[in-house]
């Protein structure tokens, strides 16, 4: 039986929630559904490079939020990170790291710029940046909508530049407010070897049932 | 900005030694040592704070990790500022530390992101800065320095041998807080 709290989140803030023990199994999101998701990524981000990129990686686990960060070797490693938020009936959390190097070729191909035009990231080079968040995040939530029949958008995306570890804060602290555990997508993207590296980090809302409910609709369909 | 002056801050590099071990204090985690071979470190840190305690005359060390402002009942006590700071008390005292005697630092609270319609996001650097100097003003202790605020990530290491404390921001060189 589903008991309902009036209690305060750790920011301190009034928040209504449901409480009810939660398995993975309740609460993991079809692997098929992902992968779909996925690959209708991979898809645009080949049309928008001009290159065939791959999604060559996809993890899907239950951890608690402590744990989110251990076996990352390299935490202070600098990245380009792309943040967004999935609103709607299904809330979640993205964020596309790149490694900085990486992102400066990304956007010298992106604004048909020799190799090695770009340094540092102006306001230009984070809009190209912004624009393959965009691109990658919106193409798998539209996938993951379609095969739901839900209603769920992307919000407008923001570029952080800065140490891997305080990049994974962005998106791992919103989640600690409510939760103990968090539901983990993560995923790679290669293009042309090693020469693309995206890693893809995805953190549903699991506090919000209708991500279950909505399992249950798709392995009855 | 709740950034130090920047004559609280000494660019200066402290040479790690052979003998010396990093001790990765994770997300969310309390480490307390006695180990004077040890380098207490939190690498990345965004958001989060830590909250770190030296006492000189125990030599003993003590570094938080802790990523949001106010415990939550049934969750990790470590996982916030509050609760972490009295458990980080609770398990020196228990070692004999003085805290009122002892050396504090507090670093961290960054705000990643820049744009609007993140609000959660937003909040949380600014409000775990609140708690954690709230929590100091509550037991009467002035921190020896701090790195609050900004925008940037750290690194922060607590050198048990050379009982100094280092803040190094991305992009940065490594200083001594003092």
């Amino acid at each position: 039986m589903k008991q309902k709290q009036e209690n305060q989140n750790a920011l301190g803030q009034a928040s209504e929630s449901e409480h009810e023990p939660l398995s993975f199994r309740d609460i993991q999101v079809p692997a098929e559904l992902v992968e779909k998701g996925l690959h209708h990524t991979a898809e645009g981000l080949s049309g928008m490079f001009g290159r065939n990129i791959l999604l060559t990686n996809v993890r899907q686990s239950l951890i608690p939020i402590e744990e989110a960060l251990d076996g990352i070797d390299d935490l202070e490693a600098p990245v380009a990170g792309i943040y967004l938020e999935g609103t709607g009936d299904m809330p979640s959390q993205f964020m596309l790291m790149i490694p900085l190097k990486m992102a400066y070729r990304i956007v010298d191909t992106l604004l048909m710029q020799p190799p090695g035009t770009t340094t540092e990231l102006d306001d230009l080079g984070r809009s190209a940046l912004a624009e393959v968040g965009n691109v990658a995040t919106s193409l798998f939530l539209n996938e993951i909508a379609d095969l739901t029949h839900t209603d769920t958008r992307p919000t407008p995306p923001s570029v952080v530049v800065d140490m891997l570890g305080a990049v994974l804060n962005v998106i791992l602290l919103p989640a600690g407010l409510e939760m103990d555990k968090i539901l983990l997508i993560d995923a790679d993207f290669q293009c042309c070897s090693t020469t693309l590296n995206i890693w893809f980090w995805l953190i549903p809302d699991i506090s919000n049932r209708i991500l279950s409910r909505k399992q249950e609709a798709v392995s009855h369909a | 900005m709740l950034n130090p002056p920047l004559s609280k801050l000494r660019t200066q590099t402290v040479r790690q030694t052979e003998s010396e071990q990093i001790v990765s204090v994770g997300m969310g985690k309390l480490v307390v040592t006695q180990e004077p071979n040890e380098i207490l470190t939190v690498v990345g840190l965004g958001s989060c704070v830590a909250v770190v305690l030296y006492d000189p005359r125990r030599r003993v060390g003590a570094m938080l990790h802790a990523m949001l402002p106010r415990h939550r009942p049934g969750a990790s006590v470590t996982r916030f500022v509050d609760s972490g700071t009295r458990e980080l008390i609770a398990q020196v005292e228990k070692l004999g530390v003085n805290i009122y005697r002892s050396r504090w630092y507090l670093a961290g609270g960054a705000q990643m992101l820049s744009a609007s319609g993140f609000q959660d996001t937003f909040q949380i650097g600014g409000k775990n800065i609140e708690m954690a100097t709230a929590m100091m003003q509550e037991l009467g202790i002035t921190p020896i320095a701090t790195d609050l605020g900004g925008t940037q990530g750290r690194t922060v290491r607590l050198y048990m041998a050379s009982e100094r404390m280092t803040v190094r921001t991305a992009f940065g060189s490594e200083r001594i807080m003092e």
